[in-house]
């Protein structure tokens, strides 16, 4: 946030994309703003096409009081500029959180109550009688260690064998309220999980991974996406590696086209953890799934303000590719990418090493 | 105002017009990756993330959730505010 675009260096860019000679591109931008600031004097408005509105705004008389000493001051009336952006720039610089909309309280609410609230609640139960357990027997160990240096033999051993009793007991106790949490945990959290993605499964799978159906049918799972998150938070989180996200999002493609597009509150199928020395063709299918998924949707919509912002991720997934099998830029020379977009990704491969 | 810029700058207009539009475009990129742009005399172009708030939609009078938001933050020199405010 720190870096700063001055005067200079925006004459420069000027310079390389227009061929704009270096002194005149400094004073064109120097320039505009002191019509910028000639119209705003004048009048009320100041627009400029495709970057936003300057609007002047009166501000009456106020009182304020400073913050450091306390003290009352007037703020006298004074104009403010305030500067609207156009909807496609306002929609340009929100690109990376375009993808969380505005949704009611109350389902929310309802959302915590729900699955969370029976899901989560017995889980902090169970570590509990372990945390009570463990400083009991240290503590009682310690008072062995007292007893020995003044009790007799036959007592010790007594001690210690009820001690050891009291332990098993305590470590039976703990596996039992493990197991009835487990039970607990599962019965009410799958029932409305496993309702609402029976009939998604089976269509994912053989629309995306017809080669190797059969290995991530057992061990795929449904996951409630979580307010916030995206398919990289996910990847992270379940998957252990950012760079996975692909092989995620291809699991989900035939529900969400849209690789920056989940809602929270979907239901997801997130594939086993792969190995990524063993699955390498279904792993490398994904990227070129995804891949070509964001330049589908660039071409359903041509008009949509995100499309620099798509055909970018789309380098970037070929990056990601590249991160887990080093060379893989290179094999999709031949597989449908544009030589354009595998300069871009050997561009930025080359910059992060 | 590509005209009298071109009046000023003695560019001919098409070339204004191209000056004008990657002005603008790089203004917008450098907001994109997080930076700012300061012009002196007029003011500082940043970005912002707004947080996460409860509000009601005007229009439906709903209690809403709305998400984190990045916005355009302009800020006016102070020359141009004294000059403002005579």
């Amino acid at each position: 946030m720190s870096e700063f675009l001055t005067p200079v260096r925006l004459a420069e860019r000027i310079h390389e994309k227009t061929g704009l000679d270096t002194e005149l591109a400094k004073k064109f931008s120097y320039e505009f703003f002191a019509i910028a600031r000639r119209e705003l004097k004048n009048s009320e408005t100041f627009s400029v096409h495709k970057f936003g509105t300057f609007r002047k705004i009166w501000i009456p008389v106020s009182k304020a009081r400073n913050p450091q000493t306390g003290e009352e001051i007037t703020v006298p009336a004074h104009y403010r500029i305030k500067f609207i952006p156009s909807p496609a720039v306002a929609a340009r610089i929100n690109a990376r959180y375009a993808n969380l909309k505005p949704y009611p309280v109350s389902e929310e609410q309802k959302e915590l109550a729900g699955s969370f609230g029976s899901a989560v609640l017995p889980v902090p139960e169970a570590p509990d009688p372990q945390d009570d357990a463990v400083p009991d027997s240290d503590d009682i160990l310690d008072e062995i260690d007292d007893d020995d240096g003044n009790g007799s033999w036959i007592s010790s051993h007594i001690k210690l064998l009820i001690i050891l009793g009291i332990l098993l007991f305590v470590f039976i106790l703990c596996l039992l309220i493990r197991g009835c949490s487990k039970k607990s945990d599962a019965s009410p959290a799958e029932k409305p999980v496993s309702q609402v993605t029976a009939p998604a499964e089976p269509a994912v799978q053989p629309a995306v991974e017809p080669a190797v159906p059969s290995v991530s049918e057992p061990s795929s799972e449904s996951y409630k996406v979580p307010a916030g998150s995206c398919y990289h938070m996910i990847a992270q989180e379940k998957l252990g590696n950012i760079h996975l996200w692909p092989y995620v999002y291809s699991a989900n493609a035939s529900a969400h086209a849209d690789p920056d597009f989940i809602l929270s509150g979907d239901v997801i199928t997130i594939p086993a953890v792969p190995d990524v020395a063993k699955d390498v063709s279904r792993i490398k299918d994904s990227f070129k799934q995804t891949y070509k998924a964001y330049l589908d949707i660039i071409k359903a919509e041509p008009d949509n303000p995100r499309n620099p912002i798509r055909q970018f991720r789309a380098v970037r997934v070929l990056v990601s590719g590249d991160m887990i099998y080093p060379g893989f830029i290179e094999e999709c020379r031949n597989s449908g990418v544009s030589s354009s977009d595998i300069d871009a990704a050997l561009a930025i491969r080359r910059n992060s090493k | 105002m590509v005209v009298e810029l071109s009046e000023k700058l003695n560019v001919p207009q098409n070339k204004c017009k191209e000056a004008f539009d990657a002005m603008i475009e790089e203004i917008i990129c450098a907001l994109e990756e997080g930076s700012q742009y300061n012009q002196k005399g007029f003011g500082t172009f940043r970005t912002e993330l707004s947080k996460e708030h409860t509000g009601f939609n005007p229009a439906t009078g709903k209690k809403m959730v709305y998400p984190k938001k990045l916005k355009i933050r302009f800020r006016l020199s102070s020359v141009f505010k004294k000059d403002l405010n005579e």
